[in-house]
């Protein structure tokens, strides 16, 4: 038995992939010959048409890189009257899902310090327990996006960067200050940098407040302390939302490695620059002035700009996350996706800053795509 | 001796291949190719010099007019489409502020390695004041796919400018 699947496997050219392959099959065709299907889970005896021609559920899961990938299919069989044989049709298919996740997302059983390893032993077995080849998946799943992770290596060494400046002791009155009055300063943004002494090594809080009128705040002056140089900024965002294209924008054109903002609903964000070369390319293809609108985020005119659309309206109104980590979840994944040497955080409640993008889930059936904030661990 | 343990691994392995064909009740079926997937680069790169020659450049002929205009021009079938607005936490107030026709399946679409800059898409501005709450059942009914009344419901609408977004041609 273990001959033939492996011999479907390799015709079909997922075998390098597969990690697990769990099916759950509830009938194949067992009219020619008596005994025939034997293995393929049901009776022989039992050749009445409908239950011959009951729908194929399979699960297949199988690692692609830094992806985890779980494809649920259910094949529906059509009865051909002459040869009296179930047919298979992978024309026919319904409640087809594809859900890809990374392998150090939390919906997957991650490793204690987070590093990904697909070969941990904790697969659990969905099928019915037999160990049954699959139907002929005429259908073979499609390769992943061939897209960077955002919980990957470096994303994690900049969200432990981010907690560490914003833990730093110097920093925490200033910050506490901002998530006490942040409400009662109204709609404009409330700002202060953030100076470094590469000397010393300590770092300081501006002197001054900058105060935008609404949502902008672009060209802002902080004071310091001689020696110290603007290494990054804490401002407010009154709508709770994560930050915005401006936000990044606004972190490449002044130098500075760390942009935290936070919402009136307590959340907390960060932009945290991870590979500055990289930064350097992503802006200058994709945070020209043309590429951003006069709302803050990106313009009809920037290719970033539909599919950011499509994955902050469908992380709120299809996962019923808040505007906040819709934003930050869309944007997160985009800069993953550019791999663009900056990544996106968010506080969690243990006091860490962890890198967020946004996982992605395609309906076969429905043709729809949905995403859901990933928060790495 | 060698040979014979060769002959004897491809015995196996043919009769393996049998017994599958004796059991599988599937029945073959011709390979449709899709020509989309021969040369991808250039089948995106003259549907953007396609777009950007005979749409953005004439654009001045869309402007001011119904949506259903540009789109009786297009010679490539849309097949999906994504809306952009403007942000607000309140969806309701979100103002629908173009869409983007995408010449791709959904699923296509999702499968491509970069589908930033290499979907074949063209953003329509729209002039007209219309919700997200207002498109959101359209949407929704479709799953975001394109339909005949989709197509009916923008066609309506009034275009404010037409770009190309992103990189162009590599």
């Amino acid at each position: 038995m273990k001959k033939i699947i492996l011999l479907v496997l390799i015709f079909f050219n997922v075998m390098p992939n597969i990690k697990q392959g769990v099916f759950s099959i509830t009938c194949t065709s067992f009219a020619n010959a008596q005994g025939a299907g034997e293995g393929y889970g049901s009776e022989p005896g039992d050749l009445s048409e409908v239950h011959l021609c009951s729908s194929t559920h399979t699960t297949i899961e199988w690692d692609e890189g830094e992806f985890h990938i779980t494809e649920t299919c259910t094949i529906k069989n059509t009865w051909d009257k002459d040869s009296k044989t179930c047919i298979e049709d992978p024309e026919i298919m319904a409640d087809c899902k594809r859900v890809i996740t990374n392998t150090s997302n939390g919906s997957n059983p991650p490793p204690d310090d987070g590093d990904e390893d697909p070969n941990n032993g904790n697969e659990q077995s969905s099928g019915n327990g037999n160990n049954t080849p699959p139907p002929p998946n005429n259908n073979p799943p499609p390769p992943p996006n061939n897209t960077p992770n955002p919980c990957s290596t470096a994303a994690k060494a900049g969200g432990t960067a981010a907690t560490s400046l914003y833990n730093n002791t110097s920093l925490t009155s200033r910050i506490n200050e901002y998530k006490t009055n942040l409400t009662n300063w109204g709609a404009d943004e409330h700002m202060f940098g953030i100076g470094y002494n590469s000397i010393t090594g300590a770092y300081q809080p501006s002197y001054n407040n900058v105060i935008g009128n609404g949502n902008s705040i672009n060209g802002a002056q902080f004071t310091f302390d001689a020696g110290y140089s603007f290494y990054g900024m804490v401002h407010t965002h009154p709508n709770s939302s994560g930050p915005s294209a401006t936000d990044l924008s606004e972190l490449f054109k002044s130098g500075m490695t760390t942009s935290y903002t936070i919402g009136a609903d307590g959340s907390v964000y960060a932009l945290s620059v991870t590979n500055a070369s990289l930064f350097n390319t992503f802006a200058g293809n994709y945070l020209k002035t043309s590429d951003i609108g006069s709302d803050g985020y990106f313009s009809n005119s920037s290719s970033l700009n539909f599919d950011f659309e499509k994955m902050y309206k469908s992380i709120r109104d299809d996962a019923g996350q808040s505007w906040g980590d819709a934003t930050a979840g869309a944007l997160g994944q985009i800069l993953a996706d550019k791999n663009a040497g900056v990544s996106m955080y968010k506080l969690v409640s243990n006091g860490t800053f962890k890198a967020i993008g946004a996982s992605e889930t395609t309906d076969f059936t429905t043709g729809k795509t949905t995403f859901d904030i990933n928060k790495c661990n | 001796m060698k040979a014979v343990q060769i002959l004897y691994i491809i015995l196996i392995v043919l009769t393996s291949c049998t017994t599958i064909l004796k059991t599988s009740p599937t029945v073959s079926k011709p390979i449709i190719v899709n020509v989309d997937t021969l040369n991808p680069e250039k089948m995106r790169n003259d549907t953007i010099r396609y777009l950007q020659t005979e749409v953005v450049n004439k654009k001045q002929k869309y402007i001011g007019q119904p949506v259903e205009l540009l789109l009786k021009d297009l010679k490539y079938e849309v097949k999906y489409y994504i809306v952009s607005t403007t942000m607000n936490v309140d969806p309701k107030k979100e103002i629908v502020r173009g869409l983007t026709v995408i010449f791709h399946s959904q699923k296509e679409y999702y499968q491509l390695e970069d589908r930033y800059d290499d979907a074949r898409v063209l953003t329509i501005s729209l002039k007209t004041t219309i919700t997200y709450d207002e498109v959101m059942p359209l949407l929704n009914k479709y799953n975001g796919n394109w339909s005949q009344e989709i197509r009916e419901y923008y066609g309506k609408q009034i275009v404010s400018d037409v770009v190309v977004p992103g990189l162009l041609l590599k």
